[in-house]
């Protein structure tokens, strides 16, 4: 199949989202905004809202499903990405807070040697819409121009030498920060959507959100956000569930003043896991890599 | 102001409140309740997931997992088993507990509380499903991560809920000490199939339901596919119902109905529990119910079955052919090499065949006992004489008719009744070729059968009808094993067919000879074919000595006239045209003949000698016939008639002796002897025919009696009077055509003779070929070779084997493993 059938579909769904024509489902978020939805599209992503649908409670009755548990954005952008397999967050919005802060983040120029970073970044991108033979990976490449198109096409020994590198560059030098960034980094808002994508078993969300969130790690892990997401990854999300932790872990771990801000602390002696898991990182040797 | 919008956020995020347990499961617990109590629509299905969620977030999902389950148990023993347990009311109380429970009430007492039963039953189940679905679905975090199943090896909260309804209902008890409600719904199940069986209507539907509950439950929470509670809880006991059932019926119906009737209904019953199985219980078990059928109706019954009055014998007696069909039908079902019926079938066979056979025996020998009794008298007895030989033929026809209608009828059996079964097709050939086999004179019978054709029976036949008779001549060889002895027997009759010129029509014959050609082989038609050739030279010798003879000028009015028949010796049976005990060369005795007979006898043996030099003619003057015409004075009512008079040579020469005498001089039976030196037996019969016959005395006896005995002497028969011109002269048991007692051992004596040369001629050419050969597969292969001939006798293969040993063909060969010889060149 060649990639304009695919860009008929996704054109298509895009035109969904945009007209919500046809709609047959509505899902509130609790400030009482309303989202127009398509069953036919919800339901097969998601066998929560499949439930709901069919099931003999209000909402099946209905129609209508409020998902009080979560902010109204995280509802809005959960559905923006159930059409357009993306989702962007209004930056705008929060750039006047993140400015006040002050931008304390390493302000090393940026480089632009994008190979190095697709090695990092590109493979989180691909596999969230299920790796290379995803029809959908390649549509998703062209038709997004900011974020981690130039990023997703791999290398040749891409997949062979991925865990080492990350591994060492982890270890063996500080991270540099993506160009993706954003200048708001909205860390909370993608561990909510992370929460989301796992609480409504959708897998795909899951990867993108922690996607984003690492990425923004990488120019943000000073934000004053880091601590309320951390917050909700640890509250949102069952401990048999890893990877954000990790990536926690990883920035608190390579950026050890984080520690002494005041609400990192309280976040650390708070939860018990990330101080766990903090202690073992630092105790932890890697004789292999050392040479 | 966005900042404290988002410290709120914050705010909110950083304090989720600690999830209390108890009350959020008291939110989660109403609403199963309401679930429950079918009031679901009210609930709000985010509430509950956000709830269950929380909880298991919290690491509460295994208190959340018992809780549920504790509620469950708790729902079906108090709500729901109470509802089941109140309807088993007093007629199903009395099914479950004892044996005799269906006697003591009435089926629609029975039926009523039956159905009310399995209803509420199978309403349960299925709002228990219902319920558990939606209950899952509300937990289907918990369900579908198996956060909490796979950590603890505990079944998911689905399975767990099924397996509680087979606790805390199906194996729960009606009552204290009472029975088991799995048990009751078997056995009420069972009671309602017994009573479809019976012909009553019953829900089917509402049973089925209740085994596909059976179905989804297992014995244990690991859900192995093998211990379904319907395999382990209700199929053994409806195999096992179903078994006693058909056993009994199965008697009954034998006792009750006839065997047509058995066969619809076990066909029927067979049907139906296939249709039951589709509509009632599981597919699962068809195989297994009609195993059980099968085994009671028809494995175990079938022998029954085929031996009841109404049998297989009565079904064949009465052409009930529908019935039959059934039988093998049924017992195609479970046996593919149907063994009964087969068996049945040959013993059938058999037992018709050995009356056809009995018959045979009765009708060929009884006329001359009867003619024995009725009248002693010359003439009677002579016609009785006659009657036995035409007895014999029409014993002969009968048997091979018979024989041929028996087959043709279970052909037709087979046929129609029997699907064209290639296994019973088997068994028949080999009941009939035991038929005709176990026959003593089969192969003469089957002779006789040809024979008696040739001679009248295709008298008015159109072509396609004389084949069809020959064909059914064939057929019967077809089973022949003694086809050596048949072919003696054939050439025998041909030989008196083409001589005496029996024969309707040399055509037919010929086909004949074609046909056994193609069924029995070139070798076997050999020296048959060789007699048609003699016949067809003899005709041209004969008209070409007549030529000769013109040639000679010889134009005598009085001239005797020729034909002739020259016959190769070895092919020819002439034995059969001599009585029995004669001796052959005795039988060659030198006659004397009058001049003008001696003139033309030795005219042909020139003739003959020119054309074929080196031959040696021989006179068998015992065959020959001669026509002469013959003046007697008062012949036609007191008027001189010449006749034409056909005697046999024999007879000529003694007529010829009375044309040089007066009247009234007499010839004694010495003189006559003495003038044409023939054989005593041989003259004491031919005067027989000439002075004691009635129509053909053509001479006076004296005295008169029947007997010719020595001094007894003859005259010219001056009163004979007949009104018919041609006369023909029968000469007394020459033409006898069924062997008498002796002259069949001698038969068989020489057949015997002619096996063993057969048998010595296969062993030297399998010897010759094969160089050394163990005992026992020359044997084989002597066997396999000659049985196309004949089925020889083992002993007299070891005989010969002996025989050819002594005579250095074969050798021991010493120290071999197992007995072995070895040709020696």
């Amino acid at each position: 199949m060649g990639d304009k059938p695919r860009a008929e579909l996704l054109d298509g769904l895009r035109s969904l989202y945009q007209t919500r024509e046809y709609a047959d489902l509505v899902v509130f978020a609790r400030d009482g905004s309303r989202h127009p939805v398509h069953r036919a599209i919800v339901c097969p992503r998601s066998q929560y809202f499949s439930d709901q649908v069919q099931s003999k409670s209000r909402e099946g009755t209905d129609g209508h499903i409020t998902l009080s548990d979560d902010e109204p954005e995280v509802v809005q952008l959960l559905i923006e990405y159930l059409y357009l397999l993306d989702y962007e967050p209004n930056i705008s919005a929060v750039a006047e807070d993140a400015s006040s802060h002050g931008d304390s983040s390493d302000t090393m120029s940026v480089r632009t040697e994008g190979g190095q970073y697709g090695q990092v970044y590109g493979t989180s991108a691909i596999s969230a819409f299920g790796g290379p033979q995803s029809p959908f990976s390649q549509v998703y490449r062209t038709r997004t121009e900011s974020s981690l198109t130039v990023h997703a096409i791999p290398t040749s020994d891409f997949h062979g030498t991925f865990g080492r590198t990350a591994n060492r560059g982890r270890k063996t030098h500080r991270q540099d920060p993506s160009p993706l960034a954003t200048t708001a980094p909205r860390l909370a808002l993608h561990a909510r959507m992370y929460t989301a994508g796992h609480k409504y078993g959708i897998d795909g969300l899951k990867t993108l959100a922690l996607d984003k969130f690492k990425i923004q790690l990488t120019r943000h892990w000073d934000s004053p956000e880091l601590a309320e997401a951390i917050h909700v990854i640890y509250d949102t999300t069952p401990s048999a569930d890893k990877d954000m932790r990790e990536a926690v872990a990883d920035v608190l771990d390579m950026h050890s003043r984080l520690l002494d801000k005041p609400e990192i602390e309280v976040a650390i002696m708070e939860i018990n896991g990330l101080a766990y898991e903090l202690l073992r990182r630092s105790k932890r040797i890697e004789p292999e890599y050392m040479g | 102001m966005v900042l404290p919008r988002r410290k709120a956020n914050r705010m909110q995020g950083l304090n989720v409140p600690d999830v209390d347990f108890e009350t959020t499961w008291g939110v989660l617990e109403k609403a199963f309740l309401e679930i429950h109590t079918k009031n679901a629509s009210a609930l709000s299905f985010e509430e509950l997931y956000r709830n269950a969620y929380k909880i298991v977030l919290k690491k509460k999902g295994e208190e959340l997992y018992h809780k549920v389950a504790d509620f469950e148990a708790r729902w079906l023993s108090s709500e729901v088993r109470t509802k089941i347990v109140a309807t088993i009311t007093p007629p199903l109380q009395l099914l479950t507990e004892g044996n005799g429970g269906r006697l003591l009430s009435s089926t629609a007492e029975r039926r009523t509380a039956g159905e009310n039963f399995l209803r509420t039953l199978k309403q349960s189940w299925e709002d228990h499903g219902v319920c558990m679905g939606m209950l899952t679905d509300v937990l289907m975090y918990m369900v579908k991560d198996r956060v909490y199943c796979t950590d603890h090896r505990q079944p998911s909260i689905f399975a767990k809920a099924m397996g509680l309804f087979r606790d805390q209902i199906l194996r729960s008890f009606d009552r204290p000490n009472g029975t088991m409600l799995a048990e009751c719904l078997t056995k009420v199940i069972l009671d309602q199939i017994q009573m479809d069986r019976d012909g009553e209507k019953i829900d089917q539907h509402l049973i089925k339901a209740n085994v596909y509950m059976l179905e989804g439950l297992y014995q244990s929470d690991q859900e192995v596919e093998e211990e379904k509670l319907y395999l382990k809880m209700f199929e053994p006991y409806f195999l096992e119902t179903s078994a006693a059932f058909y056993r009994e019926e199965g008697e009954r119906l034998l006792k009750e109905s006839d065997a047509g009737t058995y066969c619809k209904e076990a066909k029927r019953r067979i049907d139906e529990e296939s249709d039951r199985c589709r509509s009632t219980i599981s597919e699962a078990t068809t195989s297994k119910i009609q195993r059980v059928v099968e085994d009671e109706l028809i494995r175990h019954k079938m022998k029954g079955l085929i031996e009841m009055d109404s049998g297989v014998q009565y079904m064949i007696d009465n052409d009930k052919l529908y019935e039959l069909g059934l039988v093998f039908e049924l017992e195609a079902r479970v046996d593919p090499r149907k063994g009964e019926l087969t068996k049945a079938i040959v013993k059938i066979v058999q037992d018709m065949g050995l009356a056809i056979n009995r018959t045979a025996e009765v009708t060929s020998a009884a006329p001359p006992t009867a003619a024995a009794q009725d009248d002693a008298g010359e003439e009677k007895q002579k016609a009785g004489a006659a009657r036995q030989i035409n007895q014999q033929t029409v014993a002969a026809l009968k048997w091979v008719e018979d024989v041929l209608a028996l087959k043709e009828r279970f052909d037709s059996i087979w046929k129609v009744a029997f699907n064209s079964d290639q296994t019973i097709s088997t068994a028949l050939t080999r009941s009939i070729a035991d038929v005709i086999n176990a026959f003593g004179r089969s192969s003469e019978y089957i002779s006789l059968f040809i024979d008696e054709n040739m001679k009248k029976g295709i008298r008015d036949k159109t072509e396609i009808e004389v084949d069809a008779t020959l064909e059914q001549a064939i057929m019967t060889l077809r089973y022949l094993q003694d086809k050596d002895i048949f072919e003696t027997y054939y050439k025998k009759h041909l030989c008196k067919r083409l001589l005496l010129k029996k024969s309707q029509s040399i055509d037919v014959e010929k086909q004949m000879i074609s046909k056994m050609k193609m069924e029995l082989g070139n070798s076997f038609t050999l020296k048959l074919e060789a007699m048609f050739k003699d016949m067809t030279l003899s005709e041209d010798l004969t008209g070409g000595y007549r030529a000769h003879v013109t040639r000679l000028g010889q134009a005598d009015a009085k001239r005797v006239e020729l034909s002739i028949n020259v016959l190769t010796s070895m092919t020819w049976p002439l034995e059969a045209f001599r009585g029995a005990g004669e001796d052959e060369r005795e039988g060659r005795s030198n006659l004397i003949f009058p001049g003008s007979i001696e003139r033309i006898k030795t005219g042909f043996e020139r003739f003959y000698a020119e054309k074929y030099s080196g031959r040696k003619l021989t006179w068998q003057t015992n065959m020959g016939d001669a026509d002469m015409k013959a003046t007697f004075p008062k012949s036609r009512n007191g008027r001189p008639m010449t006749h034409d008079i056909n005697c046999s040579t024999y007879g000529m020469l003694i007529l010829l002796l009375f044309n040089d005498l007066r009247a009234d001089q007499p010839l004694s039976l010495e003189e006559i002897q003495t003038k044409t030196n023939i054989r005593e037996s041989d003259l004491k019969r031919n005067l027989q025919s000439l002075a004691v016959a009635p129509k053909t005395r053509f001479l006076v006896k004296e005295p008169m009696s029947r007997e010719i005995k020595a001094g007894d002497k003859f005259y010219y028969n001056d009163n004979f009077s007949s009104k018919i011109i041609k006369i023909k002269v029968g000469v007394v048991s020459a033409g006898n055509k069924v062997e008498g007692d002796k002259e069949r051992k001698e038969t068989e004596k020489k057949n015997n003779d002619s096996r063993g040369f057969a048998i010595e001629a296969a062993v030297v050419r399998i010897m010759k070929q094969r160089k050394d050969l163990s005992h026992a597969q020359l044997i084989t292969e002597t066997l396999t070779v000659l049985s196309s001939q004949f089925k020889p006798d083992v002993n007299m293969i070891k005989k010969r084997i002996e025989s050819l040993i002594e005579r250095e063909y074969l050798e021991r060969i010493e120290d071999a493993p197992v007995p072995s010889y070895k040709y020696l060149a």
